[in-house]
Parts: C-alpha cells; sequence; structure tokens
C-alpha cells in the first residue's frame, strides 16, 4: 500500500487542492459547496488551521510532501451533538490503492476519542460506489436510502447514509 | 375541533408562551426549542419568523379560536438538498388528541409540494415520539431509516426516526 501521513492543512497546500478540485471524478460526488476556485479553498484551509479540535478533526492526507487529498469528521450541534459527520475526498490519480480506507480508518479512532460522539455517520451519493466500499471496509453499516434526496447537475438522486457506532 | 393555519403575528406571544413553555411538547424537539420557554423566547421567534422568505419556507401558527396553539413549518433545503423540505411542528398539549397535527400536516405539504419546487418532504422524529410517527404515517410519509443513537435529549440518547413523503407518491394518487 502507498505510504501516506495525516497532517494539518498548510496554507501552501492551496495549489495542490486546486489541481484535484477542478476534477470532474472529484467534483461529481462532492456538495456545491466543495471549494473549487482558488479563493475558496485558500478560506477553506484558513477554516481547517484554525478549527476547534473538540468540535472537529480536518487533515490533508499527505505523500511525500504533498496533499493528495482530506479525510475529516465534523461533531454535529444542538442534539445531534452525539453524531460525528465523515467526509474525504482523494486525488483520483491515487484511486484503489487503499489510502483512503486507512485513513478513514486512523481519524475513526481518533473522532471516538477526542470528539465525544456515538456514532459516525457518512453520507454518500447512489453510484459512488468506491466511497460507499471504504465505508463498508471500516465496518460502517448502511442505515438509509434517502430518495431522491440529492439533487446534482440537474438530476435527483438517492443519498446513502452509512453509519458507525462506538459500540461497534 | 376547527382550526386555521396562518402567519405568526406579534400579538401571539401571550398564548405561544402559555402552550410551549411545557416540557411534553419540548423533549420531543431541538434545543432550538427551550424549556422553560420564555416571553423573550416567543418574541424571538415571532421576529424570526418575520425575516423568513417565502420562496424557502413556509412557516405557519396553528390557529384555535384566535389563539395561536402550535406550529408547523416546511423549510426547503440548500446547495444538493434544494429539493428535500424539512418539516417541523408542535401542538399545544391540550389539544392533542383532536386530529389536528395530521391535518395541519397535510395541508402544509400540499402547499409546499406546490410552491417550493420540492421532490420530497423529510421527518425527523426521535425514538420515543409515538404520536409523531403515527401523524406521518396517517399522512402518507413512510419510514425511511433509523439513525442509531444519533440525538441526546435532556440527557438521553436516542435514535431518530427518518420519514419521507415523495412528491412522485403524491402525484400518482
Amino acid at each position: 500500500m502507498t505510504k501516506f501521513t495525516l497532517r494539518e492543512w498548510r496554507p501552501k497546500d492551496a495549489n495542490a487542492f486546486y489541481e484535484i478540485a477542478r476534477q470532474p471524478q472529484v467534483q461529481k460526488f462532492m456538495s456545491d459547496g466543495f471549494p473549487t476556485t482558488k479563493l475558496a479553498i485558500q478560506n477553506w484551509i484558513d477554516r481547517a488551521v484554525f478549527e476547534d479540535k473538540t468540535k472537529s478533526l480536518t487533515y490533508c492526507i499527505d505523500i511525500g510532501g504533498t496533499a493528495v487529498g482530506t479525510v475529516n469528521t465534523k461533531k454535529g450541534v444542538d442534539v445531534f451533538s452525539p453524531t460525528a459527520f465523515l467526509g474525504y475526498w482523494l486525488n483520483p490519480n491515487l484511486f484503489g490503492k487503499g489510502i483512503i480506507t486507512s485513513a478513514v480508518k486512523q481519524i475513526v479512532l481518533e473522532t471516538f476519542q477526542t470528539l465525544d460522539v456515538q456514532r459516525i455517520q457518512a453520507e454518500v451519493f447512489a453510484g459512488n460506489t468506491g466511497s460507499m466500499k471504504v465505508l463498508l471496509k471500516n465496518n460502517f453499516q448502511l442505515e438509509t436510502i434517502q430518495k431522491n434526496a440529492v439533487f446534482k447537475n440537474n438530476k435527483l438522486i438517492d443519498y446513502y447514509i452509512f453509519a458507525l457506532l462506538r459500540e461497534n | 375541533m376547527n382550526f386555521t393555519l396562518r402567519e405568526w403575528q406579534s400579538r401571539d406571544v401571550k398564548s405561544l408562551v402559555k402552550y410551549a413553555n411545557n416540557k411534553n411538547v419540548s423533549r420531543y424537539l431541538t434545543n432550538m426549542f427551550p424549556f422553560p420557554y420564555l416571553k423573550k423566547d416567543a418574541q424571538q421567534w415571532i421576529a424570526l419568523t418575520e425575516t423568513f422568505s417565502r420562496s424557502n419556507q413556509l412557516v405557519y401558527c396553528i390557529d384555535v379560536n384566535g389563539q395561536a396553539v402550535g406550529s408547523v413549518d416546511i423549510r426547503k433545503g440548500d446547495d444538493i438538498y434544494c429539493k428535500t423540505g424539512t418539516l417541523g411542528y408542535w401542538l399545544g398539549e391540550p389539544f392533542w388528541g383532536n386530529q389536528i397535527v395530521p391535518r395541519a400536516v397535510k395541508q402544509i405539504c400540499s402547499e409546499a409540494f406546490a410552491v417550493l419546487d420540492l421532490a420530497r418532504i423529510q421527518a425527523e422524529v426521535f425514538e420515543n415520539n409515538e404520536a409523531s410517527k403515527r401523524v406521518l404515517r396517517k399522512c402518507g410519509f413512510y419510514l425511511e431509516g433509523i439513525r442509531k443513537n444519533a440525538v441526546i435529549k435532556d440527557g438521553i440518547l436516542q435514535d431518530v426516526y427518518v420519514f419521507a413523503l415523495l412528491k412522485e407518491a403524491c402525484e400518482s394518487k
């Protein structure tokens, strides 16, 4: 398996992020709020650098000093405080090497240790089988299929909700 | 029992506090709906409804004989969630059991599908709220999934029941 490290995002990673974010294979499975302009990416990195580590964990996936992806968890607010929401993306050139599966495994452990949550939830668009496999390999279970819950590129698609419980 | 759905008005503060300030109501709602529910909370809520845009949400007071006794609302999501409306409601305890909420929900769902450009309406119910689950089933919603241990309310960890009503299901009836 390709070796990587998880580390904090740095302002100088913005260009590497930009080169990945502009790829259609990345964008098609992200929300429209996913940053794709240089300014939005700089703002996103600034927020990650200054995040409250008791409420969210955001890591850069680093291979040989270059940012190739991200993995993050964020604790819910109000009554949803027992739930952390997981997100990730990776440079498509590195798909199929087990990188995200292993990165998710690491952040899941740390999230249960530090964010005071009972479950970690991940939401995947129908058709994103690569992402679903990552979750299943990490013992997440498919909890709900939300019919027509996402509108992306002018199409209604189903939303797959996965969860991993602390007790498991 | 008859009721009407109408906009919230500043004169509703008194009756809003009267019916909202009840642990049997707040226990099923998020912490945005506090207990105790004070006059300032009622004033804030009514002021907030005045800022809402009708292109994004429908927010109604449930009115029985001129008194504000509950609320029902549907809010359109943002970004990729723009075709989903999220339904919320509560009713003052003295009015429970009169089929007010099922009728109010049916009415607001019809209107929401007509004006908010939605593909689905979703409602999330705490595990212990059996009455609310019955309301949704009566209104044609189906249980889409259960989010295990997703919420904590009054110190109790609970599952969330996610219900959905699809526009395509309403149109085929």
